[in-house]
């Protein structure tokens, strides 16, 4: 996506973004843990706030960097609000019956185990993960999504590749 | 999980970490999140749905509020329901208008968000004994007019397909609702929502349907379809008919009318959606069971 000139809104520039980057909202979203009933809303809201927010937009960080921002804040949100009316939520058990046939799927189990895993870190580190290691964002890019050095980046990312790997191990009852 | 069901790459990572390779550990770890990835993309469903709840928003200057309860009822109405089969109705639904020509789209974008209201916005209210019994409501929730902005931009904002077709820009002329330069459109409008009244019935019904399926009320299911059948023409959503029909009936214990209608759906669309349902339902034992009759007999024969 070419960045768009500061001060325009052009319609052209959000759908192309919006193309080029939807799957990346929702996949970011999932990560972060809106639920899957929940997501459709949430993710509508992300690209609802990027419209508004478009002709704003400066170009000083990436279109990603941008967009995942906005994806974690409208993920905070969502578990504000989830948090308030919890008893309205769907229940998983309804939103997924059983295991079917995509429940075996490779691509289902892994995604089950990284978002088990993802569950089990703290909001920076979860941020990490997700925008390095699954979406390969650039070091750059991580660090200033999280206001940290690039350097600082690639360490906490290496802990985070040996964390994952050492859980996975310990999930399936293996030591490291 | 199960160790059959453990995932080849996440084999291939634990592998490594026995034999102690970093290499083979760190590779297998990269397909791992790849598959994670791939897996966490948003289904053909979601987007669609999503799409269709952007463009009434950003088309028709009416505030995120409405976006909002678009989504959710969408959510809301089938996946209360529980159902991979209301899942995919909805879809058609959406196939529906989104089928529709540009003109139609900017007609009913232009409308008043009250008055805006294709198959897939009516939500009618479910019976009130499947209510009790789900003990959940399926209607927007109120937050998102709170979290949702106002906006008021051209319905081509997300009409990437016309825009990168023409070749250039949409202007923002093309926001203005084109009511009165497209007559045409608008003659075309009357017979549309004549159309989504009979699919918002069609999808109302079986929404009831559903739900009492799923209260594990069949007779009312039943019911419910019957009426269905007596309103909107056969041709429309019968598949999702024929389908809640069968699921329906085996719970009612009437097997052999079960598996005739399992057996007509499987033969019309034999990749349908809900072939795996049907074959996971006493009709589709049924089914197994004929099946086995006719190879013992050509057997004997």
């Amino acid at each position: 996506v070419t960045r768009s000139p500061p001060g325009s809104a052009e319609p052209t520039a959000f759908a192309q973004l919006y193309h080029e980057h939807f799957d990346f909202t929702f996949r970011s979203l999932r990560h972060l843990g809106v639920p899957t009933a929940a997501l459709p809303d949430a993710v509508q809201e992300v690209w609802l706030a990027v419209h508004r927010r478009l002709s704003a937009f400066e170009g000083r960080s990436s279109h990603r960097t941008w967009l995942f921002s906005i994806a974690l804040n409208t993920a905070r949100n969502q578990k504000r609000r989830q948090r308030r009316r919890a008893a309205d939520e769907l229940p998983d058990e309804i939103a997924d019956r059983g295991p079917g046939p995509d429940r075996l799927h490779e691509g289902r189990e892994a995604l089950a185990l990284v978002q088990e895993f993802l569950e089990t870190l703290d909001e920076p580190r979860r941020v990490l993960f997700i925008s390095q290691l699954i979406e390969d964002l650039s070091a750059a890019e991580c660090g200033e999504l999280l206001g940290i050095e690039p350097s600082a980046v690639y360490h906490r990312v290496r802990d985070l590749r040996r964390g994952f790997r050492r859980w996975l191990c310990e999930r399936r009852g293996e030591s490291p | 999980m199960s160790a059959e069901h453990e995932p080849s790459a996440l084999n291939a990572l634990l592998r490594a970490e026995r034999a102690g390779d970093e290499g083979a550990a760190d590779s297998a770890l990269e397909r791992v999140l790849e598959l994670a990835a791939s897996a966490a993309g948003p289904e053909p469903l979601v987007r669609a749905q999503v799409e269709h709840a952007l463009r009434e928003a950003l088309g028709a200057g009416v505030t995120g509020a409405v976006a909002g309860t678009r989504a959710s009822w969408l959510r809301s109405g089938w996946a209360r329901a529980g159902s991979k089969l209301g899942l995919v109705t909805v879809g058609v639904a959406i196939g529906f208008v989104w089928g529709r020509s540009p003109e139609w789209r900017a007609e009913r974008a232009s409308e008043p968000a009250s008055a805006s209201g294709p198959a897939v916005v009516a939500s009618p209210e479910p019976p009130p004994a499947v209510d009790s019994a789900r003990g959940a409501t399926p209607v927007a929730r109120p937050d998102h007019a709170v979290a949702s902005p106002a906006i008021d931009v051209s319905v081509a904002a997300l009409d990437t397909r016309e825009a990168t077709a023409s070749g250039s820009a949409p202007s923002r002329a093309h926001a203005q609702p084109p009511r009165a330069t497209r007559p045409r459109a608008t003659r075309a409008l009357a017979s549309d929502a004549q159309s989504n009244d009979t699919l918002r019935i069609a999808l109302e019904q079986l929404r009831k349907a559903q739900l009492f399926l799923s209260a594990s009320e069949p007779a009312r299911a039943l019911a419910a379809l019957d009426e269905l059948d007596a309103r909107v023409p056969a041709a429309i959503l019968s598949e999702e008919r024929d389908v809640t029909r069968a699921l329906a009936l085996c719970k009612t214990g009437d097997s052999a009318r079960a598996a005739a209608l399992a057996a007509r759906v499987l033969a019309r669309a034999p990749d349908s959606a809900y072939a795996l349902s049907l074959r996971e339902s006493c009709a589709g034992q049924e089914l197994l069971v004929e099946q086995m009759r006719e190879r013992t007999s050509n057997r004997a024969q």
